[in-house]
């Protein structure tokens, strides 16, 4: 399959990121960062000095040698602000291109918001709510602006967070007055546009927010993911922090990257205020924005689209590409789900469970059997192990685990707790494991031929007996059989027989 | 080989069997072959374990078995292997020691990837065309009560191995209820599903040259359809099927003559056979007359040996790490590295040529795991590799070769430490080594580039010279060396040395 590289070239950090394109899909097989700073001389004297442009010509011969390495068919490389600003901007970019053999795309502001943009809608689903996607670089911060999934303002301020600091702050601790003069003006920069409640997600990209998060992350040790979610009660805590204390006391937090210690604060500033304004108490962050955007971008240029670009919703697009990459029978995965929603839709107030729960069992449904790729035997512990380490969409952390264990009790022993992933849940997601993982293995008996061939179900209940009834136009016995063989845990959780005829 | 006697007892799912051979300058001659109908397989296929009356049933026969034993003066010199009516009972230990107190006997459970190997020589020894049936494209399915066993092979790789639970006295259990009417659709549907199962696992448009089948079930449509080869036609299969399949037991026993336990399960079985044809787009259906008795004995006695086993395994390991993309120039230069360091260390390293092919096998398939997820991938690498499956390659093989692709990297994420200490020490020992000589190689080639461009190894000492040929200053190497080789020095207490050699074109 064809490979992709692309190289962004920050005012903070050169990074650099190679994808392997899997139909409607691609995933990273390499990834490469170095933080130069380029853009804080640019910021001050307005142009690139010579040791500057040999670090950044350094760094880009080691990128391109790694590059060689590979099998790489498409390399795109992309400069932002500082390359933007700087006077000798393209003449440096010439020098690379004479040198290194890259390159270099200078972008707008507005092509690096659409890039962000589609890092976001790929990976949240916008169509549903308002979205600020927010890009804190060094020399710029480019915000788009979402009104049910389309793209109503794209807008590039020059509120870098290099620039701020270079602007406004001039001692460490900061003045409070130097900090007072530059939220001041960050909020006059933001002034003119529609930022309001009616936003119900603000989504931040940029190096210097995404380490925001990793320090949150450490600090309540939670497990690292792609995507992540900070409360704004800690980026106080965490700006607070920084007004106060001394910069060499900043850069022993554990996990903050040193080179971004100075400039955090003016990054945090702009963000708090975005959540004051929307009035949200938290923020998401996502790794790799602009790269992603240009990953994306590049391969819709080859002829590919990914399923959020065809309306798709998001959630359930990514279900079927990770179960497109261990090779599932589709088919059947959708007919579970199919059987299953509708179980879920005649018990769940039998069964006292919450809505919320439909999305969950769905992506229990849909990745149950894609153990089968490891190896058929023990398939639903494969399952399981899939699950946690795929990436899904849409879904918590939680979530995801509550999905991995309902697909590991689709077949074969129930519930125990000497199983250990099992017994690490809660009580209460315990419950809902058992109550959910019973659904699914009567709908999975339901299609025991793999043939498709129910197409409604229908129940009856009298006292102590649940009679449920496959609607079919062909002789079902498999599926009834298949339904009688794994209904236990379902019987047990509803304190009822269950008779399928 | 000096001439001896070698019995072998076997419990499968539906009958207990027993075969006594002298070997005779290595050929055999089989002086004694007892078969008692028992049927394991119906408790534990649908109760999960063996009935208390069918473990004293079984220690009976046994006991004759031993007798008989005696009487060649048999003491030592048999193996008795028991298939899935045991292996899949939750009261097998039970049922091992409870024979081993009552008749003397002790039992080996027979792991699936064992009992489809032993066939697989066992009929590649007798069928001499199978070695050419291999290249063309082959399926050997082994079709017994409990599983249907099926490897695929094609150009000598092996590229499908798995035990699935669709044997025939299983289907009858499964379906006991059904109507004798319908039974058979039912049976059709089911097993159209296993081949379905396959399907999904091979590269689209394979196609298959030979069907070859073993099994109990052999004998069975050997006694119906009597066949003047080693071939079972497609119509002759068909217009059994077309009588018997909605057909009442009891006639089935009276028209053909057979045992009921055989009427049982003469429709399934029909049914796999014909639906492996449809699958395979083939008429017709090779089988080896050979007992597995007699397999078993040949292949415990030494009688037949399997001298292609590495050279295989090897291709279809590489082939393995295809179906999970993996980056196999990496593969193959790691391996060639990390054995050309091994072959060095000879002198200090008192591993032999096993150890050598489960480095080799570790170096082929450390990184597989990046096809899951980039982050802790040898945790995947690990996951995946637990989980092989192949006819020829031990369990235990494939628990050190799973431990060295983890610890490949220095800090794995997860606590392997609880693995280890289930190991004995002599084993660890031997993870420990494979581990220190893998990372080695595997940070000659950091930026999987292949950068530097061969290597020589010089042992003098204390120290392990590592020189390196290449055009260009390997930093990513050089760095990865220093961190990847201090666990060679804690292993071996010798100082491996980078010495870069550059070539100027």
């Amino acid at each position: 399959m064809p490979q992709i590289a692309v190289i962004d070239i920050g005012s903070n950090s050169i990074r650099m990121q190679i994808s392997e394109i899997l139909g409607k899909s691609y995933k990273i097989v390499e990834d490469y960062k170095e933080i130069l700073r380029i853009g804080d001389e640019v910021f001050l004297r307005g142009e690139f000095s010579d040791r500057a442009v040999d670090d950044i010509l350094n760094v880009l011969k080691k990128i391109k040698s790694l590059i060689d390495g590979k099998n790489v068919d498409i390399t795109r490389v992309v400069a932002t602000a500082a390359f933007r600003e700087a006077k000798n901007g393209y003449i440096v970019a010439d020098k690379i291109e004479k040198e290194v053999g890259l390159k270099v795309e200078i972008i707008s502001g507005k092509d690096e918001a659409y890039f962000n943009y589609l890092s976001a809608a790929a990976n949240f689903q916008l169509s549903k709510s308002n979205a600020i996607v927010v890009d804190i670089g060094g020399g710029s911060a480019e915000i788009c602006i979402t009104d049910n999934g389309n793209l109503k303002n794209a807008i590039t301020t020059n509120l870098g967070c290099s620039k701020l600091t270079k602007m406004f702050i001039k001692h460490t601790p900061p003045l409070i007055d130097e900090v007072l003069k530059m939220k001041k003006y960050i909020s006059g920069q933001l002034k003119h546009y529609e930022i309001n409640k009616d936003i119900a997600l603000i989504i931040c990209s940029g190096g210097t927010m995404y380490n925001v998060s990793e320090i949150y992350y450490k600090e309540k040790s939670k497990e690292d993911t792609a995507i992540k979610y900070v409360d704004r009660k800690f980026l106080k805590k965490l700006i607070s922090m920084m007004e106060m204390k001394k910069i060499d006391i900043i850069k022993n937090i554990n996990g903050i990257e040193a080179q971004r210690a100075d400039i955090m604060l003016a990054a945090m500033l702009f963000i708090d205020i975005l959540l004051e304004k929307t009035r949200l108490s938290g923020f998401y962050t996502l790794r790799a924005g602009l790269r992603t955007g240009l990953t994306i971008d590049t391969m819709n240029k080859m002829g590919f689209e990914l399923p959020f670009q065809n309306g798709d919703d998001v959630r359930f697009s990514r279900l079927i590409e990770i179960g497109n990459k261990f090779s599932f029978e589709e088919d059947h995965a959708r007919q579970v789900n199919f059987l299953v929603n509708k179980l879920f839709e005649l018990l769940k107030d039998r069964l006292q469970l919450n809505e919320k729960y439909r999305k969950i069992l769905e992506g229990a449904a849909i990745l149950h059997d894609i153990g089968n790729y490891i190896s058929y035997s023990s398939h639903h512990k494969h399952s399981y192990y899939l699950i946690k380490n795929s990436e899904l969409l849409g879904y918590t952390p939680e979530e995801m685990e509550i999905i991995a264990n309902v697909a590991r009790y689709h077949r074969r022993s129930l519930p125990k707790v000497n199983h250990e992933p099992y017994n690490n849940m809660g009580t209460d997601q315990k419950a809902i494991i058992r109550k959910l993982a019973g659904l699914l293995r009567l709908a999975d008996g339901l299609d025991r031929s793999h043939n498709m061939l129910v197409h409604d179900i229908l129940i009856n209940e009298n006292n102590d007996v649940l009679q449920i009834k496959p609607i079919s136009d062909m002789d079902i016995y498999i599926e009834i059989e298949g339904a009688n063989s794994k209904k236990e845990l379902l019987e047990e959780e509803l304190g009822k027989k269950i008779i399928i005829t | 080989m000096k001439n001896k006697y070698f019995a072998i007892i076997n419990i499968g799912a539906s009958a207990f069997r027993m075969i006594i051979n002298e070997y005779i300058e290595g050929k055999e001659k089989t002086l004694e072959y007892l078969v008692k109908p028992l049927s394991l397989g119906r408790d534990t296929f649908t109760k999960g374990y063996i009935a208390l009356e069918n473990v004293y049933k079984a220690a009976d026969i046994l006991k004759n078995f031993k007798l008989k034993m005696d009487e060649y003066k048999i003491d030592r010199n048999y193996k008795a292997l028991c298939t899935s009516g045991v292996r899949e009972a939750q009261n097998r230990y039970f049922f091992i020691d409870y024979v081993k107190i009552n008749a003397g006997i002790d039992l080996i459970i027979l792991e699936p990837s064992d009992e489809i190997y032993i066939k697989y020589v066992g009929i590649r020894d007798e069928l001499k065309e199978f070695v050419h049936y291999e290249k063309k494209g082959l399926i050997f399915a082994n079709v017994s009560s409990g599983n249907v066993a099926v490897s695929i092979h094609k150009d000598n790789i092996m590229i499908y191995s798995a035990a699935l639970p669709y044997g025939s006295l299983r289907l009858n259990e499964i379906f006991k209820y059904i109507p004798i009417i319908n039974k058979y659709k039912a049976y059709e549907q089911y097993v159209s599903n296993m081949f379905y199962t396959i399907k999904t696992a091979l590269p689209q448009g394979f196609k298959f040259q030979y069907v070859v089948v073993s099994g109990s079930s052999i004998n069975l449509l050997i006694d119906l359809l009597n066949p003047e080869k080693n071939l079972f036609k497609k119509k002759d299969l068909l217009n059994l099927y077309k009588y018997i399949k909605t057909m009442d037991i009891n006639d089935i026993i009276k028209n053909y003559n057979i045992r009921h336990s055989d009427a049982e399960v003469l429709l399934p079985t029909l049914t796999t056979y014909i639906n492996l044809l449809s699958f395979t787009e083939k008429d017709e259906i090779h089988f080896s007359r050979t007992s597995f008795p007699l397999m078993l004995s040949n292949y415990y006695s030494g009688a037949i040996k399997d001298k292609e086993l590495n050279k295989r395994l090897r291709k279809s390991f590489y082939y393995f790490g295809d179906r999970f993309k993996f980056d196999k120039n990496h593969a193959r230069v790691v391996s060639k590295y990390a054995l050309k360091i091994f072959d060095n260390l000879k002198p200090i390293l008192s591993l032999g040529s096993k150890e050598r092919f489960l480095l080799e096998v570790s170096a082929i398939l450390h990184e597989i795991g990046y096809f899951i997820n980039a982050r802790n991938h040898e945790e995947h690498s690990f996951h995946i590799i637990k989980a092989v499956n192949f006819p020829g390659f031990s369990r235990e093989d494939v628990t050190t070769v799973a431990l060295v692709a983890l610890l490949h990297r220095e800090n794995p994420n997860k606590n392997y430490e609880e693995i280890l200490v289930t190991l004995n020490i002599e084993k660890r020992l031997v993870v420990n080594k494979l581990v220190s000589i893998l990372r080695i190689a595997d940070a000659l080639d950091a930026n999987h580039n292949k950068l530097i461009r061969d290597i020589n190894i010089v042992l003098v000492h204390d120290k392990l010279r590592v020189i390196v040929k290449t055009l260009k200053h390997p930093f990513l190497e050089e760095h990865s060396f220093k961190r990847k080789s201090k666990l060679f020095l804690e292993t071996f207490g010798i100082r491996p040395e980078l010495e870069v050699k550059i070539d100027y074109e």
